[in-house]
């Protein structure tokens, strides 16, 4: 039996006042998957992701999470889960220590050696007041407070932003690993972000929104091996492939012409030779080119 | 955990140790009194806060239960507005007694605005903090949550309203005055009714607090208005105490507020419930940039330049001072429109018509409007942009740092001016011209109120450079007047004890000045009431000496402006500081009164 | 020990890894009873997620290449004949000389260059594992 899937989104639709920031946006994230959001900014991840909390009243379309709807079991639902926003803030007077407390009053269950763990690898001192901390600290707490209760899913809005290269690193090896190593198979992530090649490998899944909508869900490595970039070097200007089926052009300039395949690359092959080209590179893309091309190329992907 | 650690700096804020200490600061005064034959009250008001405070500590030391702890950090959020509601009344009374002194109305006022400040500080700190939608996202119902905030504002307003209460027995209150009674009840429970529902409409405390005070204020005139305005029609004629009596009219006023108290609280839960978290729910009044709209439109084509573009920016940051003065505007319509339809109808004497006419209270209503402008035009310029978030842009900009502050300085003044002092002036000149009539050279008391109101500016100025949000440098400011009000009346009372008690010299006084008309009016007024010898002593030095002190903290207030909020350490020995200079300034000022007096 | 992923091949994470492994035993990198990093430090260094590398770590176990001592982790297999039969071993052989093929063609070499510069990593490869033995 198909186990359901933890997030179940069908058609969402929220619109701010007149803009419709979401607009029929579909996505399922199964369990035990670490499920990647990407999208520009304004792309609609962030409402998405509040939709989730019941943050968000969405207008039409169903939310599902658990197999709950979030306006009904908001409580059930998010013991659950743990949120971490992109802007994080804490209440002035309190310590690092006094804030994970904070956290842990809302939780039945709290892992104090997981967070002992991961305070002393971000070498954040408890004692440190919360508004001497540096915006990467203050998501490192926001981090430790959601990975300590061990739920079942985590949902990651922007982690990363803001983090120098060193914490980033640090986040994805310590936060990610310390989250899934307890319970493989039962814990989920969901991450949105804009900074792509920096979970290209933590990914089982991914989804790229834009403009509101879902246009394209693939697995990560399906999607590695499937779409691949085509560089052809022409002896005169290089032709037009506005009609080759499967191919989408990314560039045209002289004699070189840059095109992207979805998985019908020898047919594309032959067509270049055909037209005469002298040389043809191939090479597979890496998550954030399928991203680009998705969202820049007029067209989409092919 | 460390138990010293604990006690002083641990969830349980020190400060609440205050509280307990109130009612042994009346034993400590020797003021235990009898009322009606019940001896020692204060034992009761010790039981109730001992109790309180015990309470409080049960809780915070109980680390098992996740509610406590919630509960706790309620209390350390309402801790400004408590100990405004209930420490400064006790001070104040426990100073003087006297209803009649010059201590009473103050207290009265921080009273008040602290129980309205704690309704305002229950959703109004979460949205300036940002830290709702962290609330939100937590694994708890929204009923719970509601009632997590609204439970400790019950237990503070409770407790400030049986603080103050508490003080009326010793000083005679009870029995005589219905309308006193009335108002000790009126702002808690106005507080807990509307408070959170406003916080949560206006998304900040300041706004929260003028749209509890300004919409009642609103809601009382259409209810006099049309009730007035209703009656005589139907009846035909005026004389509308024939028809309505005082009492009736007093009971329909007590049931619509009921009722408003009652749709306000439903309405705040549903509002609640229902809360969405659209953007970022940041700090700084969404609601009240629309109220500096105007002005704005006004400005725009004539400050093109630079320089005009961040005096329009600064406008636009100047929302209280323009909410204040809505309703410093609607006071004023509604008073004038009172009088007009009781005078279009005949009907002069109409209660309504008489209370449209009581000058106190209007004066004191506009007084406390245009206070509150001034100071709030002050604290605005620099510390809500650091609540933004824009202040570290505006210092990249190619203008020094200096320029900046001159700029802001003078929006801040001159909005101060204008809606603060103009406005509220211009009202009372229209509703009350009579006062403006001076037989008694009393035209200087006018002045003296304009650089009183300046001089709150400036303070709310100074105040803003080092705090973190406007509603920090208002308790900033309120910290800074408290501290130099007990400066003055420390020296004060010392210098004008001193001059009583060498009475035998005055004499010699009257002899050598009855020639000059205005000291010999001062003069007589010194031999026969030494209030007028305090206003010598005190008052009218601590308005000269306002001014070297105003100098020093413009000083300060451009460092601040340069170099971010300065440490705590800092702020201490600036304080020493000009509290060092105000006190050096004030015995000067005093030495000379008396050497005035004593050596002609 | 094993080297960054290549996210431009369009060969999928896991197999990457395995093909990193049984390039390091075949170069003599790593030899046999060496053991390799625990799951979890695995997906840490690499920056991947555990699943994957839980996969990557499943398929080897499966060909044979590894295997799990209870409570010490993993560990290289001693001797390499696989407990596959020979023929499933050419079968699993002519996938892999497949898509080298395909490669091949993209990149338009002839097949007469393939065979020649199989030959030469060939070599490559069996000097490698005797200056290793040395």
């Amino acid at each position: 039996m198909k186990t359901p899937p933890v997030i179940d989104i069908q058609s969402l639709v929220y619109r701010y006042d007149r803009r419709e920031a979401v607009d029929g946006l579909s996505l399922q994230v199964e369990p035990g998957q670490c499920h990647g959001l990407f999208g520009r900014n304004g792309a609609g991840k962030t409402t998405t992701i509040k939709c989730l909390l019941n943050l968000l009243r969405p207008q039409s379309g169903s939310v599902s999470v658990f197999g709950f709807s979030p306006g009904r079991h908001e409580a059930a639902i998010k013991e659950r889960l743990a949120y971490v926003p992109d802007s994080v803030a804490f209440y002035p007077w309190m310590t690092v220590r006094d804030a994970l407390d904070y956290q842990a009053s809302f939780r039945r269950h709290w892992n104090r050696q997981i967070e002992t763990e991961l305070l002393g690898r971000f070498h954040l001192d408890p004692q440190l007041g919360t508004t001497a901390l540096s915006k990467g600290q203050r998501t490192q707490v926001a981090l430790i407070g959601a990975v300590c209760p061990e739920p079942e899913l985590l949902v990651l809005d922007e982690p990363t932003s803001g983090l120098d290269p060193l914490v980033r690193r640090e986040f994805i090896q310590t936060v990610i690993g310390a989250y899934q190593d307890a319970a493989p198979g039962e814990r989920t992530v969901l991450v949105s972000t804009h900074l792509i090649s920096e979970f290209e490998g933590l990914i089982d899944r991914f989804t790229i929104v834009d403009h509101g909508k879902a246009i394209l869900t693939a697995n990560a490595d399906d999607a590695r091996s499937r779409y691949r970039r085509l560089r052809a070097e022409f002896g005169n200007d290089a032709p037009d492939a506005g009609a080759v089926p499967g191919a989408r052009t990314l560039r045209r300039e002289g004699r070189w012409l840059e095109l992207m395949v979805n998985g019908e690359a020898e047919s594309v092959v032959a067509w270049l030779q055909s037209a005469k080209a002298v040389r043809v590179e191939s090479e597979a893309l890496p998550l954030e080119d399928i991203f680009m091309a998705a969202v820049g190329t007029k067209g989409g992907l092919p | 955990m460390n138990r010293l650690n604990f006690w002083l700096r641990g969830r349980f804020h020190p400060a609440w140790w205050l509280l307990v200490l109130l009612p042994l600061g009346y034993f400590l005064n020797d003021q235990a009194e009898v009322w009606n034959g019940i001896p020692g009250i204060e034992y009761g008001r010790l039981f109730i806060f001992g109790t309180a405070v015990v309470g409080m500590l049960l809780l915070a030391i109980r680390t098992e239960a996740g509610w406590s702890w919630r509960i706790t950090k309620e209390f350390r959020l309402q801790l400004p507005g408590a100990l405004l509601a209930s420490l400064a009344p006790s001070i104040a009374l426990m100073i003087d007694d006297d209803p009649r002194s010059w201590t009473w109305s103050p207290w009265l006022l921080a009273y008040g605005i602290g129980c309205l400040w704690m309704g305002a500080t229950t959703f109004g700190a979460e949205f300036e903090g940002r830290t709702l939608n962290a609330l939100l996202a937590q694994p708890i119902s929204r009923w719970q949550l509601y009632w997590e905030k609204v439970g400790p504002l019950l237990v503070l307003e409770f407790l400030a309203l049986v603080e103050v209460a508490s003080f009326g027995p010793a000083n005679r209150w009870y029995g005589t005055d219905y309308q006193f009674s009335w108002y000790l009840l009126v702002p808690p429970l106005m507080a807990l009714a509307t408070g959170p529902t406003w916080g949560l409409i206006c998304r900040g405390t300041l706004p929260a607090l003028v749209g509890m005070i300004g919409i009642p204020l609103a809601l009382i005139w259409m209810l006099a208005f049309g009730v007035y305005f209703v009656v005589a029609r139907t009846s035909g004629h005026a004389g509308t105490d024939v028809l309505i009596p005082a009492s009736t009219y007093n009971t329909i006023c007590q049931i619509c507020l009921a009722f408003y108290f009652v749709v306000m609280a439903v309405a705040g839960y549903r509002i609640f419930a229902r809360f969405e978290s659209r953007g970022e729910t940041t700090g700084g009044g969404g609601i009240g940039y629309r109220f500096s709209l105007p002005v704005d439109w006004l400005v725009r084509r004539s400050l093109t330049s630079p320089v005009g573009v961040i005096v329009r920016k600064e406008l636009r940051l100047q929302i209280i001072p323009f909410l204040t003065a809505g309703l410093t505007l609607l006071t004023g319509i509604m008073v004038l429109s009172l009088r007009w339809i009781a005078h279009a109808l005949g009907d002069d004497q109409a209660g309504v018509a008489v209370a449209a006419r009581n000058a106190g209270a209007w004066l004191a209503l506009l007084g406390i409007l245009g206070a509150g402008t001034c100071l709030a035009a002050g604290v605005i310029p620099i510390a809500e942009e650091r609540a933004l978030g824009t202040l570290d842009a505006q210092l990249t900009l190619p203008f020094t740092v200096r320029r900046l502050w001159w700029v802001k300085g003078c929006v801040a003044l001159g909005t101060a001016v204008c809606l603060g002092l103009l406005l509220p002036m211009g009202l009372a000149w229209l509703l009350f011209p009579y006062i403006f009539e001076f037989h008694n050279h009393e035209e200087w008391s006018l002045a003296l109120v304009g650089l009183a109101g300046l001089g709150l500016t400036l303070v709310g100025f100074y105040a803003s450079s080092f705090s973190r949000n406007s509603v920090k440098g208002v308790f900033a400011s309120l910290a800074i007047l408290a501290i130099l009000i007990v400066l003055i009346c420390v020296v004060g009372a010392v210098a004008s004890r001193w001059i009583e008690s060498n009475g035998d010299k005055v004499p010699r006084f009257e002899v050598v000045i009855t020639s000059n008309p205005d000291l010999s009016r001062i003069a007589h007024g010194a031999l026969e009431n030494s209030a007028d010898l305090r206003f010598l002593a005190f008052t009218l030095p601590s308005c000269l000496l306002t001014l070297p002190l105003i100098l020093l903290w413009l000083k300060f207030s451009v460092a601040h402006l340069r170099c971010g909020i300065p440490s705590f350490r800092r702020i201490l020995w600036e304080t020493l500081q000009w509290a060092a200079l105000a006190l050096i300034l004030v015995v000067i000022l005093d030495c000379i009164v008396v050497f005035m007096i004593f050596s002609l | 020990m094993i080297a960054l992923l290549n996210f431009r091949s369009g060969v999928p994470v896991y197999r990457q890894i395995v093909e990193q492994v049984k390039a390091a035993a075949a170069g003599g990198t790593l030899r046999d009873g060496d053991p390799l990093p625990s799951v979890r430090a695995l997906a840490e260094e690499l920056r991947i997620n555990r699943n994957t590398a839980a996969k990557a770590y499943a398929e080897l176990e499966a060909e044979g290449v590894i295997e799990t001592r209870a409570g010490k982790g993993c560990f290289l297999k001693a001797g390499s004949p696989s407990p596959l039969r020979r023929s499933v071993r050419a079968e699993r052989l002519a996938e892999s000389v497949d898509s080298l093929i395909v490669q091949a063609h993209h990149l338009q070499i002839s097949p007469e260059e393939l065979t020649d510069l199989l030959a030469q990593r060939l070599q490559h490869f069996q000097q490698q594992q005797a200056h290793r033995a040395e």
